[in-house]
């Protein structure tokens, strides 16, 4: 008789193998292929093959209970001895769970973090097909990337590209104060700040949903405005805001309302609270053209494809399409393709909508977690290796009972997930307590609820499985590799490889800790060298009042009478009047010299109007010239930096007419002042012009003496308030409002700081357990050599000894690691920057050197 | 006195019964007819394997047989302590059949 004719199949087979071991498996492949041969010699193959399958299947529950019943008891057990090791070793127990529930809990958030920086935009349904337009001009010799474009771009571009689907205009009305006055009570103002001029394709591009009015008309007319649900909250409370009529008191003009839609999502780089209709915005700009401009950067253009594809080939099609857009009069200048989720973390152009994060910080925090998820294993490593041979007999036992390593190994494994999920769930109830500090630390909202989604859950899990894998693996074979008889017996080996690897992931662990720490130092100290650094001017002390229109219009023709006034307080030593404020944006314009002929040479520069007191009260050093004056300089009059001498590539700047691109008349240069850093230390020195135009500021800068600031706001408040009655008074530091260019780095630090401390917290944790450990394998030692007279600290050193060689040994690798990353790091972020190993910075301000931060350990 | 499933009472049984026979397939079988009902392997194996921890019968294997695919036959057969068992089963059951209640069918 051939033997195979009488197997099994090969499918039935298996499915013994998985549920039935050993002897019980052999039993009944054999029970069940005597009596399928019977049966096939009796009968026919296929009944026998049907016999089979059925008694299979009716066996089936039989072996599955079995199997799982069987399971259990092991598991009862295995859960006993688990706990049962937990408790014996409080300590040991404690630092392993407590170290990786930090750690955990840190990387979590961390991760947390990362995906909300990666999710921005994506709320949008169309996102992925929403590009923003981004104008790059060459300007002579300088270059300005824009994010805003030429009004009358996204029409045409919408007119000549079929695969455009649609295209909207966005316009910034900065601030603005409205009023809404209900029949009885008394009128509701408000000052908005984030409040835009809008096609009404916007809407439907945005996929902006309408709690009321019509999406497709709501923003077609001019005087039409739609609000945000809260907008609507303050002003209305909760009447129906739809047909009601706002007053815009900046522009003197009614809106009316056409229209609410929810508050737009937090992580969008489109933090705007109002919308009012396109055609309200030639009527604002008293210019009926204002909307076919084809040069002036006025609007944020979004364009939305068909699809992905087209955004692809659009670029070939650009230049085309630039050609025949400045046919009339050839600019160099080209648009470019921003895809608007890469917005937040990869833009940084001119005038953007609001400062955007940097995807570097993405990088740094993502290998950060990462960096504290591996302290965290090679902690747990180490603390069940070395405790492993406390249970040396446990595991012997279990071997001449018959355990087979697998099962051992399994063992382990199961306990090493057992902790990690301990500690898993003493992390999530951590998360929960950090979470409000971390909120106010970044300005995120992130809530318990909201971070509790099912991906999210989905990746602790899988953290949860690779930790198991990583940080139980070596310790289970390692355990499960016991010699019964030497296990039994109680020997030690000091030089087993567990022992050799314990020493090499402890090093390991602290170059980790060290290079974060490190890290951080060079961090805060290029924080630390950016605000502290002199920028050539004096930010301190310096109070900014808003004047609205109502108080210009007031004090229009007596601002010296008021600039007197204000002054005769005995705290305020200086008064002048500004366009904008340092380190906020500035006026792009160019500066024409009479002799240029064709400006289109000419570089773009920065342009701030100020009145005859400015210099003095900013603190500006004058190297030739003299200052703006009243009398002398009242059809306008220039200062320039050194830098713009050097761009313009005037010899004798001083006297040389000018023309600006706002003003036609000529006015001479009458000074040349120092470079400074009118922006934050991220970019060069600059050109730079100070033009005398008072009637074009919009502060009041007033510098103030002693420590009396409150008083000096309240008298300011009641002078703002006597000029003109119910205006707002808004105020702001101009220390607080430069020193804002370094809140990323600044927020950065602050996670940073801490997570680095965490960092070297799990590592000493981990640390502490070995010393632990090495004690009490020494304990007879350490007796017997107190016993013949050594004292404490004998006993300490001889402990710390190697540890503190092996600390060192870190250092030694982790220093010039962390150097070399530094040094990249920094060279990245540009601008000006400190080296990652001077002590000093240029001004002489002393920086607190991390020497000293290193030896406590 | 440990007190027996019914069927590992049965399956004592047929071991009894089998004498040098009793094995998988041939218990099985056995079972199947004298109780009129299809036993799967599995529910014979269950019981089997409760009464190898009582201790009231032994496992061994025979010689490889070539019906089995070259796989020894696990033979089982009574433990003294499962004659015991057999027994006081045999004695219960006969307090409990006493002729009286015999009547009342």
């Amino acid at each position: 008789m051939p033997d195979d004719r009488g197997t099994l199949p090969k499918g039935g087979k298996a499915i013994l193998r998985v549920f039935l071991e050993y002897e019980d498996y052999y039993q009944a492949v054999g029970d069940f292929e005597e009596s399928y041969r019977y049966r096939i010699q009796t009968e026919n193959k296929s009944k026998a093959i049907i016999w089979f399958w059925s008694m299979l299947l009716r066996s089936l529950p039989r072996f599955v209970w079995d199997y799982v019943d069987w399971r259990g008891i092991m598991l009862k057990n295995y859960l006993r001895t688990a706990f049962r090791v937990i408790r014996r070793q409080k300590l040991y127990s404690f630092l392993n769970i407590a170290g990786l529930a930090v750690s955990l809990s840190c990387a979590l958030l961390i991760l947390f973090h990362v995906k909300d920086e990666l999710r921005y935009e994506k709320n949008f349904p169309k996102s992925d097909r929403i590009h923003r337009i981004q104008t790059n001009s060459k300007y002579g010799s300088n270059f300005r990337n824009w994010a805003p474009s030429a009004p009358a771009i996204g029409p045409a571009l919408e007119e000549s590209l079929p695969e455009i689907e649609s295209s909207a205009r966005i316009r910034d009305l900065g601030r603005q104060i409205l009023r809404f006055t209900p029949a009885k009570g008394d009128p509701r103002r408000f000052e908005e700040v984030r409040g835009f001029c809008v096609d009404n394709s916007f809407l439907s591009m945005f996929d902006l949903e309408m709690i009321a009015g019509d999406p497709k008309s709501a923003l077609s007319e001019p005087h039409t405005v739609v609000l945000t649900a809260s907008v609507a909250r303050r002003y209305f409370h909760n009447e129906d805001p739809l047909g009601q009529v706002l007053f815009n008191e900046s522009r003197r003009q009614p809106l009316k309302v056409t229209g609410v839609i929810p508050d737009f999502p937090r992580n969008t780089h489109l933090k705007i609270s109002y919308l009012i209709s396109m055609p309200t915005f030639p009527i604002y700009m008293r210019w009926p053209e204002a909307l076919n401009q084809r040069t002036w950067k006025a609007m944020y253009t979004y364009i939305l494809f068909r699809s992905q594809k087209d955004a692809a080939a659009f670029r070939d099609k650009a230049a085309q399409f630039m050609n025949d857009f400045h046919a009339d009069a050839p600019r160099e200048e080209e648009i470019v393709l921003q895809p608007i989720q890469n917005i937040h973390l990869h833009s940084k152009l001119e005038q953007e909508i609001a400062p955007n994060s940097d995807v570097a910080y993405v990088y740094i925090f993502s290998a950060a977690a990462f960096l504290i998820l591996i302290i965290a294993g090679v902690n747990f490593v180490n603390l069940s290796t070395s405790q492993s041979f406390k249970r040396m007999k446990e595991i012997g036992v279990r071997k001449v009972i018959g355990a087979r390593k697998g099962q051992l190994i399994k063992q382990h494994l199961g306990e090493a997930w057992l902790l990690i999920v301990l500690s898993t769930a003493l992390a999530l109830l951590l998360l929960n307590l950090v979470l409000p500090f971390y909120n106010r630390l970044t300005g995120k909202a992130l809530t318990y609820g909201g971070v509790l989604t099912l991906d999210n859950i989905l990746f602790v899990s899988f953290i949860m499985v690779v930790l198991t894998v990583l940080a139980g693996l070596y310790p289970a074979f390692f355990i499960s590799g016991f010699q019964p008889v030497s296990t039994i017996k109680g020997v030690r080996d000091p030089h087993s490889t567990a022992v050799i690897l314990r020493k090499g992931l402890m090093v390991f662990q602290f170059v980790i800790s060290v290079f974060m720490i490190f890290c951080t130092i060079t961090l805060y100290r290029q924080l630390d060298f950016f605000l502290h650094q002199d920028p050539g001017f004096d930010k301190d002390r310096l109070v900014a009042v808003r004047m609205y229109s109502d108080f210009f219009r007031a004090s229009a023709n007596r601002m010296d009478t008021i600039k007197a006034e204000i002054l005769h307080h005995p705290a305020v030593t200086h008064v002048a009047l500004t366009s904008n404020l340092f380190g906020t944006e500035y006026s792009n314009e160019r500066l024409t010299p009479v002799s240029v002929q064709d400006k289109s040479t000419l570089p773009m520069l920065r342009f701030m109007r100020v009145d005859d007191d400015f210099i003095a009260t900013s603190g500006l050093e004058i190297i030739q010239g003299r200052n703006f004056d009243k009398v002398l300089d009242r059809k306008g009059a220039y200062i320039i930096n050194e830098s713009v001498a050097a761009a313009l590539d005037l010899k004798q700047p001083l006297g040389v007419s000018c023309r600006s691109d706002v003003h036609e008349e000529e006015a001479p240069i009458v000074a040349v002042i120092k470079d400074f850093h009118f922006t934050s230390l991220h970019s060069p020195l600059e050109p730079f012009v100070l033009e005398y135009r008072p009637s074009r500021t919009s502060y009041v800068l007033v510098k103030v003496q002693g420590d009396s600031f409150q008083d000096v706001l309240t008298f300011l408040e009641g002078k703002f308030e006597e000029i003109a009655p119910g205006n707002l008074f808004s105020y702001t530091f101009v220390d607080e409002v430069f020193d804002r260019n370094y809140a990323q780095e600044s927020r950065a630090l602050d996670l940073f700081k801490a997570f680095s401390v965490l960092a070297l917290l799990v590592s000493c944790l981990g640390l502490f357990g070995l010393t632990v450990y090495s004690a009490e394998v020494r304990i007879k030692e350490i007796g017997i050599r107190k016993v013949l007279g050594a004292s404490g600290s004998n006993i300490a050193f001889l402990l710390s000894k190697n540890f503190i060689l092996w600390v060192l040994l870190a250092n030694a690798v982790a220093w010039p690691l962390a150097y070399l990353a530094m040094n990249r790091w920094l060279q990245r972020t540009g601008g000006y920057k400190i080296s990652p190993l001077k002590l000093r910075s240029i001004s002489g301000h002393s920086l607190s050197p991390p020497f000293w931060l290193f030896s406590l350990r | 006195m440990i007190l027996l499933s019914r069927s590992e009472e049965i399956v004592l049984l047929a071991i009894w019964k089998l004498k040098d026979n009793a094995y998988g397939v041939s218990l099985r079988e056995m079972i199947s007819q004298l109780t009129s009902h299809e036993w799967s392997f599995g529910s014979v194996y269950k019981p089997l394997k409760q009464l190898l921890h009582k201790g009231y019968v032994e496992k061994r294997s025979s010689e490889p047989r070539s019906e089995r695919g070259g796989r020894s036959r696990f033979l089982y057969t009574l433990t003294p302590s499962g004659r015991e068992a057999l027994k006081r089963i045999r004695k219960i059951y006969k307090a409990f059949w006493s002729e009286d209640t015999e009547m009342a069918f």
